[in-house]
């Protein structure tokens, strides 16, 4: 469970003062969230540092693959004296099989993460189930469920070279950057599997998202392992390993659509305190006052490393691909400008931002992760307050009077929206019959919208500020329920939003302009994912542990060394 | 069956909101559900017999008002009166009361009543002539809420400011029946929108080679 909540009526995080914040409603809006980049209180970052600090080793109980890499495999790595199994069963499936969709029914390769080590009868048992993920029916020493198929390209190119004892070429690794790319993983109870209250209990995976990401970590084990297994099947003793280089910069491909974006409405309060933890930490970079020589060369080295991950990052889609390269310019310009002219010696991090000021967003939030990466001591222990316990709760006793000044306070972007425009509220989000595939329909065009779900959140606003006109202010917000019951619900979205600001996007989620994509970056960033590339406005590729340290890694490297993957770069500009 | 608590509550939550409960009704009840199939006391059996008693009964207005500063209630659905009622005894004073001449589904009303009283850390005190003492919710052990099975006619409950004593927390897997758990989920279906070509074209991954 979370040790400290992070909210706006606290005046410490973490036991230390809240420092001045960005306001909420300039970092909530949707083109700003959209703008996120991974930080070190992403989730894989704070995993791998504590898989580090423990120097946890993984083990390989059983390896079960024929000549082709078809089987079952089992890597198991401890945390906090708890020991944890990825099952991966690697199939053979007709190339027509392999969609990233959700509703694909065969993947190259599905996984569980199993709470001990599994025994054979737990694996035989498994079997039958894993592979048909939604439809199989798990209990609860599963922890996590997971598939993915190959990148059929690089995963070939990377056997064929190391078959041929050579190490893969450099571009067609850049070009994809994975071997497998997974389409779902899978928590909190889903299909008969644990609860997260649950998982929350065990020491280690108590923050957020923790058990996913440890499963996609021993995932990118599984696909390095697989493809030099399949390359020494074939090449026999002259097969190549993959370097570490290689290694490190392979991460695991992720296709993630709309099911993403529904959560950051629904947790408000877990998405504040994730936002605020990432606003604190950079409050508190912009706070150092003065920097030594070690933490200015760190901002040279990053800024540097930043802007050759700019220019590594190749994407299709024409917004994002744009954005990059405005990036790329003004990361040109801002690194000669700080090389013509030093960082100021009083608050020298305050200094580098305030050049970015009149920069994108994608500079801006680009500089938040790199000015949080400056200060570590002061900002790792803020990964503690980003999973919480709060739940939306309404306060019956609070004045009418109260709530209006909030709904002025959190909510006048509201006034912002013509609702007598059709694209007011063009769009709604609904779950499909289709394996409950979350998905945004046109509403003057689609079917469904009577089903949707209650996104509409400047819609409700509206409404009730209609309502609450003729109300007394000194009425209790109970007692005005009692004649007016279908206001209950926004209601108690505004009283806690007041508490948790940051868990409101100030945008309209249905209006014709909303970008979901937008949600998903936002969400993704804090995961720790990057490359970013959005193959429409719904749904996106992403790269996770790209430049992440590796098993090997773990149990062998100082644990200072293993904390420092922001911005990955392919292995011949790294080194 | 063998189901979880997240299973429970989402399946309950969608169920509610199939049976025509606004998203903050759906959303309390299937916390209560969810809790009560935890605690042991078959909370989806008692979701599905309250979903089968109120499928044509989504009107919201209230049936209750105000006398002499108690709430008065003729027929006490958990969902609608019960709800309003538990939220205006907290927004009360010490002392404040309801009268319920009929309560419906008293095992899931005493859910909503422990919930909200583990979340405002408050108790409720339940006097009926059925009972052979007064109830109070939360309460060191479950049972309190068990009891409420017996209520029957004149129902009247209090809140105290006191906290409630450090209680049950229902968490982990549970079982339930087969023919409860085939109800909810195909109530919990309907609200899932059947699957057009435009939607799925639309939906992640759409359109795309992914033998790359």
């Amino acid at each position: 469970m979370a040790k400290t909540s992070l909210h706006q009526n606290s005046d410490v995080a973490c036991g230390v003062a809240l420092p001045p914040l960005r306001s909420y409603d300039s970092v909530m809006r949707l083109s700003r969230m959209g703008a996120f980049f991974p930080h070190r209180l992403s989730f894989m970052r704070v995993l791998i540092r504590r898989l580090a600090a423990q120097k946890s080793k993984m083990q390989m109980p059983v390896c079960a693959l024929d000549k082709n890499g078809f089987g079952h495999v089992v890597l198991s790595l401890a945390l906090s004296g708890r020991v944890y199994s990825l099952i991966a069963f690697s199939r053979d499936i007709e190339d027509s099989e392999r969609t990233d969709r959700v509703i694909a029914t065969q993947w190259d390769a599905s996984f569980c993460l199993f709470d001990g080590v599994p025994s054979l009868a737990d694996i035989d048992q498994l079997a039958e189930q894993v592979t048909r993920q939604e439809a199989g029916r798990y209990d609860a020493r599963i922890l996590t469920l997971s598939r993915a198929n190959k990148s059929l390209r690089l995963f070939r190119h990377v056997v064929d070279r190391l078959a041929k004892g050579q190490q893969p070429d450099t571009e067609a690794l850049a070009a994809t950057g994975y071997l497998m790319r997974t389409t779902a993983v899978y928590g909190n109870g889903k299909f008969g599997i644990a609860d997260r209250n649950k998982v929350a209990g065990y020491d280690g995976l108590e923050g957020a998202f923790q058990a996913e990401m440890l499963t996609v970590f021993l995932i990118r084990e599984f696909t390095l392992l697989l493809a030099e297994y399949c390359a020494k099947e074939r090449g026999g003793q002259k097969a190549a390993s993959l370097s570490d280089a290689h290694r490190r910069y392979l991460g695991v491909g992720n296709s993630t659509g709309l099911g993403m974006a529904p959560f950051l409405v629904t947790h408000p309060c877990l998405l504040n305190s994730w936002i605020m933890a990432r606003e604190v930490a950079f409050a508190r970079g912009l706070a150092v006052d003065a920097a030594s020589n070690a933490q200015l060369q760190r901002v040279t080295t990053l800024l540097e490393r930043a802007r050759l991950h700019c220019y590594e990052w190749e994407v299709e889609d024409t917004p994002q691909m744009q954005n990059i390269e405005i990036l790329r310019a003004e990361l040109d310009k801002l690194c000669a400008d700080i090389s013509a002219r030093p960082l100021a010696k009083k608050a020298p991090f305050a200094d580098l931002n305030e050049r970015a000021k009149e920069g994108s967003e994608e500079l801006q939030e680009l500089l938040v992760s790199l000015i949080i990466e400056l200060v570590p001591e002061e900002v790792d222990m803020l990964a503690d307050c980003m999973a919480t316990d709060a739940q939306p709760r309404l306060i019956p006793d609070m004045r009418i009077g109260e709530v209006k000044a909030l709904i002025d306070a959190h909510y006048h972007w509201v006034e912002d929206i013509d609702f007598d425009a059709p694209d007011a509220d063009a769009q709604f989000w609904y779950v499909s019959a289709a394996k409950l595939e979350p998905r945004l329909g046109l509403r003057h065009e689609e079917p469904g919208a009577e089903l949707e779900m209650p996104f509409n959140i400047a819609g409700y606003i509206r409404a009730l500020k209609s309502a609450l006109a003729t109300a007394e202010e000194d009425e209790l917000v109970a007692a005005f329920l009692l004649r007016a019951p279908e206001f209950r619900n926004i209601l108690r979205r505004i009283q806690t939003i007041d508490k948790f600001p940051y868990g409101e996007i100030r945008d309209n989620l249905v209006g014709a302009h909303c970008r979901p994509i937008d949600l998903l970056r936002c969400k993704l960033s804090f995961f720790g994912a990057s490359k970013f590339d959005p193959k429409s406005d719904k749904w996106t590729r992403i790269t996770l542990y790209q430049g992440a340290p590796t098993a090997a890694d773990l149990a062998t490297a100082p644990s200072h060394d293993l904390d420092d993957w922001l911005f990955p770069l392919r292995p011949c500009m790294s080194s | 069956m063998q189901v979880s608590a997240n299973e429970v509550y989402q399946t309950a939550r969608k169920a509610c909101l199939a049976a025509g409960y606004l998203q903050d009704r759906a959303e309390d009840i299937a916390v209560a559900t969810s809790w009560l199939q935890c605690a042991g006391m078959m909370g989806c059996t008692v979701l599905d017999s309250l979903l089968a008693d109120t499928q044509d009964k989504k009107d919201i207005q209230l049936g209750l008002h105000l006398e002499a500063g108690v709430l008065q209630i003729s027929q006490c659905r958990p969902a609608f009166e019960g709800v309003a009622s538990i939220d205006w005894l907290l927004a009360a004073d010490s002392g404040a009361q309801i009268q319920i001449a009929c309560l419906s589904h008293p095992v899931m009303f005493a859910g909503l009543l422990w919930q909200a009283g583990q979340a405002y850390q408050r108790q409720f005190r339940l006097v009926s002539e059925a009972l052979e003492a007064p109830i109070n919710i939360p309460d060191e052990t479950v049972d309190s809420v068990a009891t409420c099975q017996q209520i029957s006619g004149k129902l009247v409950v209090g809140i105290s400011d006191s906290a409630p004593p450090p209680s049950f927390v229902a968490s982990g897997h549970s079982v339930v029946s087969d023919a409860v758990w085939a109800r909810l989920n195909a109530l919990a279906m309907q609200t899932y929108v059947p699957e057009t070509e435009a939607s799925r074209l639309s939906g992640a991954g759409a359109g795309l080679v992914d033998d790359d």
